[in-house]
């Protein structure tokens, strides 16, 4: 009957009453009637168009700026938009008014039309929106994700490897180029061995080479919690365990980017090589020809935060080191990175901060005896776990949600912004 | 060695059985595990048509567990960017040469005034006793690169074992084909000769033998030391040759010296050499921090203090030094000598006075 081995029973019983599904289910997309753009983002968009149009007269009259040149490219897309969205509710108003001709044959014409406009008006809607919405300035950049287990032991760190893996063979299959930078067993497990081959993950990081990484990924980032008999339990209870994922943005050298370049103090990625400390394995006695130690260990502390970074996956200290500068350079953006959401988040209504989801809440369940994967932001279900593990299109289904949900988040985040400069703008008129 | 205690070797073994038996030779399980790591990843990346990876696996744990050194197992080691190839017989590549030859590097390319060199002329560096070749090869990357400002570059790598010679020959060939080295060119190449660092050809005072830098990493260890500081694995497989100046090898004149040690007879040749072919630039690595004030005192009195300047550089001559290391040490009759760098003592930097 259902493609899932197994529903409970709540949900049966919703999916076999037809009058309650749409009551109960929720949607994933939460689209809020595009139709209706808020006016706040309409003007938004009219005073960036403004500003495109100002921009693009000075660039052809030959004052060709490069700095001028990108701005005016961002702006084109909200120029753009704009354009076809009021293109389409211009034509809607005329079918409207044809709607209340007296000639019955323009009429019946006038009703077909209506359908396929307004839909072509929700759709402008909402690319308008998006290309209103700030693009995150990481966006574009290849993502490193980290994986560590969280407290509780071997099964945590088990579990860790399977979420490792899933993202492996979920690269494979995407065909995006995927490194591995580190990957750090426990040596605590004894004879232990976790579900299908798992090792006990220490810690990892999974290199994601493709430019725009970032942005697929991001929403991948917080607590991912498990549910399941772990291999080592007796008495066949159900173990609760959980594995931290952040996801940082990569630097590469070859972007000629300002913002990216990690030797210009205004950059996120710019660390200071005076507040490193740089620890390496030190030989015992004399050193030199008198020893021949393999080991290649590294260790970078950021002194002011205290973010540490040690690296020994490869025999060449000097990969070492670069990879391990590299994750402390991408750590450090991201801290940089939240600690400013973070304050914009402060300033915006508190009715938001509901919906942003911070590094410590959960963000997911793979509850196995279920067969169920949840995300807990989508409140999407997938009933196919082995699949997703496998990094099938179950996973894809809910990287996809979580994009979704993150793109209505920036949506609303921007409605804020734009309604907080309003109100501080009347403020200062009144005063 | 202390005994392993019977309770690592299981837990060892119960993780892996390659583990347990490479543990006695990295004496913990975590440098076992990232070793068996690496060794699993030569097998992966080099498949054999005749003999299956697990076999391959298998022997090469044995060959490791017994104490020969993992860079003869596997037959490379990394070396800053290059990736040298490695047979019993040559010294193996240490970590500190990468960290000093890197230094330098960038110390010539940041301060080309170091060297002050018409641009039409060439400069020319002298490796003696270059093993593998991994510091002339790591020279020639970094000054070679197109960013290099320098125009004439000449490197040549001295040794007096044939097999020395032969595996530097091939490691840059090696390196060539992995695409880390620019092929030598008319204006920029590098060249490997044998010879002995005692040959008289090196006291010539003809102006085109003359180098520009000179730059030896040479045996530096006491038969006393060699007995007592070495760590067993050198001692059993490494050359001895590369180690310990023996008098019976070189028969030269320095052995009978007054106030010469066993262990700073090449420093003394390599000081002689100096003075003939007058280098702007001299770094010879030394042994700990009494060796390094040994070789500065020798060579402020067979050079002078008033035309050449000395530096010593620890092991990370680019590291924070830590709290108890002092940057800067005094010699008798020299006043204050700076100290680079956290670590041992571990190469003597030579340059001439502007």
């Amino acid at each position: 009957m259902f493609t899932a081995p197994w529903v409970c029973r709540s949900c049966s019983r919703l999916l076999t009453q037809p009058a309650l599904r749409a009551q109960f289910i929720r949607g994933y997309s939460t689209s809020n009637g595009a139709v209706s753009l808020p006016t706040i983002l309409l003007q938004r968009a009219q005073k960036q168009r403004a500003e495109h149009a100002k921009l693009s007269s000075t660039l052809s009259t030959g004052d060709f700026d490069p700095k001028t040149a990108k701005r005016a490219g961002e702006l084109a897309s909200v120029a753009n938009a704009l354009k076809e969205y009021e293109e389409a509710k211009a034509s809607l108003a005329e079918l409207q008014a044809l709607l209340e001709s007296d000639d019955a044959e323009m009429r019946e014409m006038a009703k077909d039309d209506v359908e396929p406009t307004t839909a072509q008006l929700d759709a402008a809607a909402k690319k308008l929106s998006i290309a209103l919405t700030p693009k995150h300035p990481f966006a574009e950049m290849p993502c490193l994700i980290e994986f560590r287990p969280g407290p509780g032991g071997l099964e945590g760190r088990f579990f860790t490897d399977a979420l490792f893996k899933m993202y492996q063979l979920y690269c494979d299959r995407k065909g995006y180029r995927a490194k591995v930078v580190k990957y750090e067993l426990s040596d605590q497990a004894g004879s232990a061995s976790g579900h299908a081959g798992e090792q006990p993950l220490q810690e990892a990081v999974l290199e994601i080479e493709d430019a725009g990484s970032y942005d697929i990924f991001r929403g991948e980032a917080g607590i991912h919690r498990v549910q399941r008999i772990p291999t080592t339990e007796k008495n066949g209870r159900t173990h609760t365990s959980a594995a931290a994922l952040w996801v940082l943005p990569s630097l590469q050298e070859s972007a000629g980017d300002l913002a990216s370049d990690f030797n210009n103090p205004e950059s996120d990625f710019y660390v200071d090589p005076a507040e490193v400390k740089i620890e390496r394995m030190r030989a015992q006695g004399a050193g030199g020809q008198h020893v021949n130690k393999t080991e290649s260990a590294i260790r970078l502390t950021h002194t002011p935060t205290g973010i540490a970074v040690s690296m020994q996956d490869h025999r060449s200290q000097q990969r070492n080191r670069d990879a391990a500068w590299t994750l402390l350079r991408s750590r450090l953006a991201q801290k940089r990175r939240d600690d400013r959401e973070e304050q914009a988040r402060q300033l915006r209504s508190s009715v938001l901060a509901k919906n942003q989801v911070t590094r410590g809440d959960k963000i997911r369940t793979y509850n196995y005896s279920q067969d169920r994967c949840t995300d807990h932001r989508s409140g999407l279900d997938v009933h196919n776990l082995p699949d997703v593990l496998q990094g099938g299109d179950g996973l894809d289904r809910i990287i996809e949600s979580v994009r979704e949900v993150f793109i209505q988040n920036d949506i609303q985040a921007a409605i804020a912004d734009e309604e907080l400069a309003a109100s501080q703008l009347e403020k200062k008129g009144t005063k | 060695m202390p005994r392993l205690p019977p309770s690592l070797i299981w837990r060892a073994r119960s993780i892996s059985p390659h583990a347990a038996t490479l543990l006695p030779v990295c004496r913990d399980i975590p440098s076992a595990l990232t070793e068996l790591r690496w060794i699993r990843e030569h097998v992966e990346s080099t498949p054999s048509p005749t003999h299956p990876a697990s076999i391959r696996l298998d022997q090469l744990c044995k060959r490791r567990g017994k104490g020969i050194p993992l860079q003869y197992v596997l037959g490379t080691q990394p070396f800053g960017s290059l990736e040298l190839q490695c047979r019993p017989g040559v010294l193996i590549p240490r970590p500190e040469p990468e960290a000093y030859s890197t230094h330098l590097g960038h110390l010539l390319l940041a301060n080309p005034s170091l060297i002050p060199l018409p641009p039409s002329k060439t400069l020319r560096i002298l490796d003696f006793c270059t093993g593998t070749g991994c510091i002339a090869l790591l020279l020639y990357s970094h000054l070679s690169s197109p960013s290099s400002p320098l125009q004439r570059l000449n490197i040549t790598g001295v040794d007096i074992s044939p097999l020395a010679i032969s595996l530097s020959k091939l490691n840059l060939t090696h390196n060539i084909s992995l695409g880390a080295l620019a092929a030598s060119t008319q204006d920029k190449s590098i060249s490997f000769i044998q010879s002995s660092i005692f040959s008289p050809d090196w006291m010539s005072e003809a102006q085109d033998a003359k180098c520009d830098i000179l730059i030896s990493n040479p045996p530096y260890i006491s038969p006393r030391g060699f007995n007592t500081d070495v760590a067993r694995s050198v001692r059993n497989y490494e050359p001895k040759l590369a180690q310990v100046p023996e008098p019976q090898h070189t028969h030269h004149p320095y052995s009978q010296k007054e106030g010469v040690r066993q262990e700073d007879i090449f420093y003394a040749r390599l000081l002689d050499i100096g003075a003939v072919q007058r280098p702007t630039v001299m770094l010879f690595e030394t042994g700990g921090m009494d060796q390094a004030k040994r070789v500065v005192e020798m060579a402020a009195e067979k050079l002078g203090v008033d035309e050449w300047k000395m530096e010593i550089w620890r092991d990370w001559p680019d590291g924070r030094p830590e709290e108890e290391e002092e940057t800067a040490m005094r010699i008798d009759g020299l006043g204050d000598v700076k100290v680079k760098g956290s670590g041992h003592g571990r190469s003597v930097f030579i340059y001439r006075r502007k």
